[in-house]
């Protein structure tokens, strides 16, 4: 038995945007013995994450997990719910998507299968399926909707304030040189030639990440599947609480919220991912590991979901463990999922397509089902609300729904109907 | 839109598996399958799984059936847990419950905590934070309360019962729900010359009988998915050796009845003891390169407690299952799709998830190959994980007392079962899936029970200090004593709740 002797007892974490202050806050949190030191890069547009004031509910357990209170981060971020999406296509017809993490069953049959048939036969109108969805969640209570939209400038304050009570260490270091040694690092020099040391090495630099290829670690290209994509925020957006809306126009997606609206349109880095996103005493988070252009806050949720993933698999420092096979393994597939949630919002027609995401599409268009993969972030509720949006209906609807009886059908779908 | 005709769904036997799936899927599918079930009173069924897995009240709720009348038809006692004893060395035992250790605290699992109060001395045995253990060692039971606090919902239950009367049960009812029975004996399958499909069953008295679907559920015969289509068969026998159970029903003794199953390692398997209402339900699994039919009878005869009430039946099998559960227009479910000893309870299990997959992917006429894969993937991951866990049961040993038990002890491994012991060993983790039997609280009970010591545990779990985590085991161990103080005792419970049969 270890316990004692294999610690982690310092953390040099690279990059001070908000994944990296995220993460030491949050390391700073769990391992109170363990020394936290964040270094600061010259401030870097590449990425998305410190410009895009966009998660997903992850962001509130997340906060929960380091004690921020979330009265707190909706006045110093400006943060603001989002439960409701509109699509605008180019030539101005709109579909909306509703948030839920799990579609309700009902008699033992899915919400939208039921909704399907009742489209299918009946002459009276069939509401909305996402409005339905609407009426649901106000019966159920808020799972946390899309999760939030805020200032990203603000809440990276925000987080360097908690950062600075909380004693973590700031070096600036206008640029880094890593030093390794086998598959390990062995340091980090600075340009003043000084050495940092630690027992694990987080990267958290965004698109200027190094460390893993220092390492040798290769990097999947995901550039027949997804575009390259570039982004510009602005502040001071739109519209009605809770809701936000995508619209299509010739040569881009122009995303209005109420703190900002976006522009995504083509350009910038390719995207991909890190082959594995720990080697040795090293790990890869957030835009580090992997990068994919999104339509939400799903960036941002995956790099809280990397951390959280760092402390509950915390390898011994020596690299030798198994517990790094685990986390390559778990992030693999989260990192995966992110890349046809992308792929499948934000890929143009006719882009290839990864096989799991072919398979997930052919299974909703056959039959309204999908078979999400294991451990994926991403919820089968979240992935058929947004199908039911942005696909054609399924061809055929599930028998189990067409065994229902017609009264069932009916008060189900009145039930659930907006008032 | 036109409905679209009801598929003709024609199921070969009418065992276990036979009849759950006719349960199910009429009612579940009314009007969408126009179900037939050919059977022969002539064929006896195997009847194997007379311990469930928790499940099971799943299954019996969506059918709409009544839990007291099924546990009252089926003499059923109520299942907390295993106790599995000898298997990690002679003379230890520990009990798999239904339920966890403890709660986890700051989000850091409860063993880690217990792994370091282990390591710093003294520590009772993990399994007195186990409040379905301490119940089924004091022999009660309760079930599981409405908004319960943690601890009312840190535990499930199962039944042992009589497997041969739930097929007659689910008969009664698929048959209310419109599901029709043919007597005879398959003579001939025919096959659609053009598709290879399935076409029709011929039986001994002349029927004719055509479908669109087929269920095999013929049992060890797999007479359509076998026999008929050839579907290749994967063994697993290397690392499953039993091939053989010799069983043997007991009388129930007078007195208390244990709330959980007994498997008891033996020099060449282990022998079940199932307590039910009117009996106790026994037998030697074995493997026949190790031991005879004889020897084996002779020595579950001599270690079961009460008397016999017949002679040892031998049945035989081997393990391992169809690398295509659905082939073609033929699925199997039940034994013809594979077989896996019921070391954890899993028979039925299997079933029931493979008919609930069915229910799910239930096909059109003309089947889409999409569904079909999307099946027998799911069926695939189900059994390749109980695989896994079922030969750690046999691997994590230090049993040196014969040589069934060496071999198993120095085997090769699957690699996926390596790649999850690699990392217990190391750091007190376990690989982490959503879908499947076993999740993590079962293969920790596993591990520390059979005495595999992780060489590390979670860091955080250092964090609090030793005197504060003394008290939390403290406060634990004495909310789960008086909590299970309170309970009835598990014979009283049965009758006072209505599922007691007064034979």
């Amino acid at each position: 038995m270890t316990g004692a002797h294999a610690q982690t007892r310092s953390v040099l974490v690279i990059g001070d945007g908000i994944v990296g202050l995220a993460a030491a806050i949050a390391l700073r949190r769990a391992l109170p013995g363990a020394a936290v030191t964040l270094v600061q890069l010259p401030a870097d547009r590449g990425g998305w994450i410190d410009r895009l004031g966009a998660a997903t509910p992850v962001i509130h357990k997340f906060h929960r997990q380091i004690g921020l209170d979330p009265r707190l981060f909706a006045r110093r971020a400006k943060a603001e719910p989002v439960h409701l999406r509109r699509y605008v296509a180019a030539d101005g017809t709109a579909v909306r998507e509703a948030a839920t993490t799990a579609i309700p069953f009902v008699e033992g049959v899915a919400l939208h299968q039921i909704w399907l048939r009742h489209r299918a036969e009946t002459t009276d109108a069939t509401p909305d399926f996402a409005a339905m969805l609407l009426a649901l969640r106000d019966a159920r209570g808020d799972e946390g909707g899309f999760g939030a939209r805020f200032d990203a400038a603000a809440y990276a304050a925000l987080l360097g304030d908690m950062a600075a009570t909380l004693n973590i260490v700031r070096r600036d270091a206008a640029g880094i040189r890593v030093e390794t040694g086998g598959k390990a690092i062995q340091g980090i020099v600075t340009p003043a030639g000084e050495t940092l040391t630690a027992d694990l090495y987080i990267d958290a630099a965004g698109p200027r990440s190094r460390l893993l290829s220092a390492l040798g670690v290769g990097w999947l290209d995901w550039s027949p599947s997804l575009p390259a994509l570039t982004l510009a925020v602005a502040p001071g957006g739109a519209g009605a609480i809770g809701e936000e809306v995508l619209t299509t126009a010739s040569d881009a997606l122009h995303w209005q919220t109420r703190p900002w609206s976006a522009t995504i349109a083509a350009g910038g880095d390719a995207p991909g991912r890190l082959v594995q996103s720990w080697q040795g005493n090293a790990v890869a988070i957030g835009e580090a590991a992997v990068r994919a252009p999104v339509a939400d806050g799903s960036l941002l949720g995956n790099a809280l979901e990397d951390i959280l993933r760092v402390i509950a698999l915390l390898p011994r420092p020596d690299g030798q463990g198994r517990d790094t096979r685990e986390y390559v393994r778990r992030t693999a597939i989260a990192q995966d999922a992110l890349g046809n949630w992308s792929s499948l919002c934000l890929a143009p027609d006719g882009a290839a397509r990864s096989d799991s995401l072919i398979a997930m599409l052919t299974a909703f268009d056959a039959r309204g089902r999908i078979a999400a993969a294991e451990l994926d972030p991403i919820a089968p509720g979240q992935w058929l609300a947004r199908l039911m949006a942005l696909r054609p209906p399924p061809r055929r609807i599930d028998p189990t729904a067409l065994a229902l009886s017609e009264d069932i059908v009916r008060t189900t779908i009145a039930r659930a109907a907006p008032q | 839109m036109n409905a679209p005709a009801p598929v003709r769904v024609v199921i070969l036997g009418g065992g276990t598996a036979g009849w759950m799936t006719a349960a199910a899927l009429a009612k579940l599918l009314p009007g969408q399958a126009d179900i037939q079930l050919i059977e022969s009173e002539e064929i006896g069924i195997v009847g194997v799984g007379e311990a469930t897995l928790p499940h099971l009240r799943e299954f019996i709720r969506r059918l709409g059936l009544d839990e007291m009348e099924f546990m009252r038809t089926t003499r059923a006692t109520f299942k907390l847990g295993i106790d599995f004893v000898d298997f990690g060395a002679i003379g230890e035992r520990y009990i798999h419950p239904f339920g966890a250790y403890g709660t986890d605290i700051a989000g850091v699992g409860f063993h880690h905590y217990w792994l370091r109060m282990q390591a710093a001395g003294q520590v009772p045995p993990i399994c007195d934070f186990s409040l379905p253990i301490v119940a089924a060692r004091g022999k009660r039971f309760a079930p599981v309360p409405e908004g319960g606090d943690l601890l009312d919902s840190s535990y499930s239950y199962a039944y042992q019962f009589d497997a041969t009367r739930m097929a007659p049960m689910l008969r009664r009812f698929a048959e209310a729900h419109g599901t029709r029975r043919t007597e005879g004996k398959v003579v001939a399958v025919e096959r659609d010359a053009a598709s290879g499909d399935v076409a029709r069953l011929r039986t001994d008295r002349g029927d004719v009988i055509e479908g669109d679907l087929f269920i095999d559920c013929s049992g060890f015969r797999a007479l359509l998915i076998g026999e008929t289509l050839q579907s290749p068969w994967e063994d697993w026998s290397e690392w499953l050796p039993c091939d053989r159970a010799a069983a043997l029903p007991c009388a129930a003794p007078d007195g208390p009845i244990e709330p959980y199953t007994r498997a008891t390692a033996m020099p060449a398997g282990w022998r079940w003891r199932i307590p039910l209402q009117h009996r106790v339900g026994n037998g030697y699994v074995f493997s026949s390169n190790h031991v005879s039919e004889d020897e084996a009878c002779a020595a579950i005869l001599g270690a079961v407690e009460g008397e016999p009430l017949a002679d040892p039946r031998v049945l035989r099998f081997r393990a391992g299952r169809r690398t295509k559960s659905w082939d073609r227009n033929v699925v199997a479910i039940g034994l013809a799709s594979g077989f896996l000893e019921p070391l954890e309870s899993t028979s039925i299990h299997l079933v029931q998830q493979a008919v609930t997959r069915l229910v799910e992917l239930f096909p059109q006429r003309r089947i889409d190959a999409c569904d079909r894969d999307s099946f027998n993937a799911l069926v695939d991951r189900e059994y390749d994980r109980i695989r896994d866990f079922l030969i750690l049961h046999y691997h994590a040993t230090r049993r040196d007392d014969s040589d069934f038990w060496n071999h198993v002890r120095t085997m090769a491994l699957p690699p996926e079962l390596e790649r999850k012991m690699a990392l217990w060993k190391d750091s007190g983790r376990v690989e982490l899936y959503t879908e499947g039997l076993f999740l993590e609280a079962s293969w920790v009970a596993v591990y520390l029970g059979q005495g595999v010591m992780p060489r590390g545990y979670d860091q955080r779990a250092d964090i609090p200090p030793q005197n504060r985590i003394a008290q939390s085991l403290a406060d634990l161990d004495g909310a789960i004593r008086s909590r299970v103080a309170a309970w009835p005792d598990h014979a009283e419970y049965l009758r006072q709740a209505g599922a007691w049969e007064a034979a």
